[in-house]
């Protein structure tokens, strides 16, 4: 059974559209890294999926079910955001209490052990809080209530650095120990990366590539040489992103299906391959042009 | 002036909701868990002085009863034609009169004289068969009230006396009242028991006061007083 | 195959509810400022008159609750209107929540707050009758003594009225939340309203007629049961139009 699923789902704004006919699903029990770029409507989908907004037109189940307005949906699934409202009356402690009453899956072992982890004071507010100890405290609700379904958008904004590998190394141990589906958008695919196993990339509110980490890295190659040689090798090639270094030199971002030959004749124009950190290569991805923001100045 | 007290409210609206929706204020003393003794304590000091009220006014409150806006209007209608019927020399017949108290002397010889140093009661005098070598003097008022409540035992009777043939009567204490009235909340005067309305708004009226002096048919009268035979 | 939590709506809504008795405590220091300004200005007297003749002279000051209860009345309608503002709204959905759940949780909380709001204000007018009770010099007046079953009546009819207020509030709130040209519409109707009886001196526009409706009611049995009514109605109509509002925009 699959845990969410989208079929075809458009939301608009007005004019715009946030998301256009997305079309995904996402088995059971694994971590799935959600990356776009700003306005690529991951927001908008995971809001639809937590059943926060309604769509405007497509079909989207959660645990087989519309999520709108649904009890069960809403009761098995959490979703930790950066604007997550919680009452300013309620201390930090009367916070986890009144979620332990909520989820019956609640760890309240480990909550308290990470709020003390992390220096957190029962006695003060959320809203008193800096905007990375609200979300470490958002982060340490979503950890701890289980839920079959757990969605963290951006879940590390203003964190520091130490206190981000904390929380991706607490949600790993506390993953493995109680498998469940968990989804994770985040700008910094680098920091994430290590522990997801798929990978949706949203563009433009469609699915642009949805696929297991490994197989990401194994997607694309990255060929340089003289800016001649490049050109007239890349003819035929799908090319997810191409620009000039310096000296002549430009450096192409290609779809790696390679045949031997194809690599042959590229050693023979003295070409270079190398490899494409994931998160370099999701920049490319979905980049708006091809180039970048050299171009803007190349451009004059 | 009720523009400065609407203003006032508003303000006074704003802070006080202010405390509430403290996401747009920020502080939170005033929703913290502390609050919830603040409120309690406060709860349990209106409790006891809600109890204080209940027990102290039973005793002490105000002697009176209170008529219905019917038996005023009723009160008012015998007001009309009682001085009428009084003048007549029908006393027995009149309605709504209460008789506040009665004097009796013996009266040597056939003249009366009545003295009458009080201005607000009215005089009669009639002279009756049955009565021998005596004076009766009556006072008889009928109904005073102030916003629905009798007040008609507040007034004292004049004080009457005889001497030789002097009959005197003096002027009446002035009476004062001062009131400090409570009424309930409309959601309590709403449902009135029996339908019956008392509305208050009859404002005061202080009763017409007559002495009635009886005495013997051949008694010659002068000075105050209307003789009625 | 995944364990699914099975919730009843009963339970989420009991659930809210004690969350919410915690989040919306803020409510209770505002009923507390008010009803203590409300018993400061009534304190001042509603007035009184006077008058006499040559041997008689009274003096009356008057008394009442319905200041007391015309506050509480402004703090339920208004306390309503905040419960439907969107940071109060979106609270719910932070934990398990659906939009009914989330409204019938607010109903309970409203009608408790009615409960509680109702109790003080009978017994800050009590105070205030035992605070007028001490004037020296004066003789008390009550101008109804209340039998048991009248104090018990009065009591529930404070009740329902601040209930009946908590709904039309809500009503409201939900209208603006719904769209924001309320915001203009309401205020104006309102006070269109009232400024065409102050203006034109006529006994009779909408709002007041819809007032006499429940102020003019003398049986208590008619009394309840139009209120609830009227809450009823004006509850469904809310959870009918907020029914698509989206949460966490």
């Amino acid at each position: 059974m699959s845990v969410l699923e989208f079929d075809s789902v458009t939301k608009t704004y007005g004019e715009k559209k946030a998301l256009d006919s997305l079309t995904f699903t996402l088995g059971e029990n694994k971590i799935t890294g959600l990356i776009g770029r700003n306005g690529a409507g991951k927001t908008t989908m995971l809001k639809i999926a937590a059943g926060f907004m309604s769509e405007s037109s497509g079909e989207v189940r959660v645990f087989g079910k519309h999520p709108f307005n649904n009890l069960t949906v809403s009761a098995n699934l959490i979703m930790i955001d950066n604007d997550m409202n919680l009452p300013a009356a309620l201390s930090l402690e009367e916070l986890l209490e009144a979620a332990a009453n909520f989820y019956p899956n609640w760890d309240m072992k480990l909550a308290r052990n990470l709020f003390d982890y992390f220096s957190l004071h029962p006695k003060q507010t959320h809203a008193g809080l800096s905007k990375g100890m609200k979300n470490t405290f958002n982060a340490i609700i979503g950890l701890a209530a289980r839920c079959p379904l757990t969605i963290f958008d951006e879940p590390t904004n203003g964190m520091d650095a130490g206190v981000r590998k904390d929380f991706y190394r607490a949600l790993l141990k506390d993953y493995i120990a109680n498998p469940r589906t968990i989804i994770i958008s985040s700008h910094h695919l680098n920091e994430v990366e290590d522990i997801l196993e798929d990978i949706l990339l949203l563009k433009d509110g469609k699915q642009f590539l949805h696929m297991p980490v490994e197989e990401l890295r194994e997607y694309a190659v990255v060929v340089s040489g003289k800016e001649e040689a490049v050109n007239s090798w890349l003819r035929g090639h799908e090319v997810f992103h191409k620009s000039e270094v310096s000296f002549g030199r430009t450096f192409a971002v290609i779809r790696n299906d390679l045949s031997d030959e194809q690599i042959a004749a590229a050693m023979k124009m003295s070409l270079e391959f190398s490899t494409i950190s994931n998160e370099d290569l999701c920049l490319y991805l979905t980049s708006q042009e091809k180039g970048g923001i050299d171009d803007v100045f190349n451009k004059g | 002036m009720s523009i400065i007290f609407l203003l006032f409210m508003i303000i006074l609206l704003m802070l006080s909701f202010g405390s509430f929706s403290n996401k747009f204020f920020a502080g939170r003393f005033m929703s913290g868990s502390g609050i919830t003794k603040v409120f309690a304590g406060y709860f349990i000091i209106l409790l006891v002085a809600g109890i204080l009220s209940l027990m102290v006014s039973v005793e002490e409150t105000f002697k009176g009863d209170y008529m219905t806006d019917k038996e005023i209007e009723q009160n008012d209608r015998l007001n009309s034609d009682i001085y009428a019927t009084v003048e007549s020399g029908k006393i027995d017949e009149a309605e709504g009169l209460t008789k506040k108290e009665s004097w009796g002397f013996p009266l040597e010889g056939q003249m009366l004289d009545v003295t009458d140093m009080n201005q607000q009661s009215q005089i009669f005098i009639e002279k009756v068969n049955s009565l021998e070598e005596k004076v009766e003097v009556t006072h008889y008022t009928t109904y005073s009230y102030i916003d629905n409540m009798d007040i008609t035992n507040r007034f004292a009777s004049p004080d009457v006396q005889l001497t030789d043939s002097t009959l005197k009567i003096f002027p009446q204490d002035i009476v004062t009242i001062k009131l400090v009235k409570y009424t309930n909340a409309f959601p309590f005067t709403q449902f009135s028991e029996y339908g019956e309305q008392i509305s208050n708004g009859y404002g005061m009226m202080q009763g017409m006061d007559f002495i009635y002096i009886m005495v013997p048919a051949d008694t010659e009268v002068s000075g105050d007083g209307y003789v009625i035979n | 195959m995944m364990y699914l939590t099975k919730v009843s709506l009963w339970d989420v809504v009991k659930k809210q509810f004690r969350f919410k008795l915690k989040s919306f405590r803020g409510m209770f220091t505002s009923l507390m400022i008010l009803q203590v300004m409300a018993l400061l200005f009534s304190l001042s007297g509603e007035g009184g008159g006077g008058g006499g003749t040559d041997m008689f002279s009274y003096d009356m000051k008057l008394y009442s609750g319905n200041i007391i209860t015309a506050f509480m009345m402004i703090w339920a309608l208004i306390s309503a209107i905040v419960v439907t503002t969107q940071a109060y709204r979106f609270d719910d959905y932070t934990f398990v929540a659906n939009r009914l759940s989330s409204h019938l949780a607010n109903i309970l909380f409203l009608g408790w707050a009615s409960i509680i709001g109702g109790i003080t204000t009978v017994l800050a007018s009590q105070s205030l009758k035992l605070s007028v009770f001490f004037l020296k010099d004066r003789e008390f007046v009550e101008s109804q003594p209340l039998t048991v079953l009248q104090m018990a009546e009065g009591l529930a009819a404070t009740i329902l009225y601040l209930f009946l207020f908590t709904a039309i509030g809500y009503l409201l709130g939900m209208l603006v939340q719904r769209n924001k040209i309320f915001m203009v519409i309401i205020p104006g109707f309102l006070f269109g309203s009232l400024f065409l009886n102050v203006l034109l001196a006529s006994e009779s526009t909408l709002v007041i007629d819809i007032g006499q409706l429940f102020v003019r009611e003398t049986s208590f049995l008619l009394f309840t049961v139009k209120v609830l009514l009227t809450s009823a109605l004006a509850y469904a109509i809310s959870a009918w139009i907020s029914n698509s509002l989206e949460v966490r925009k």
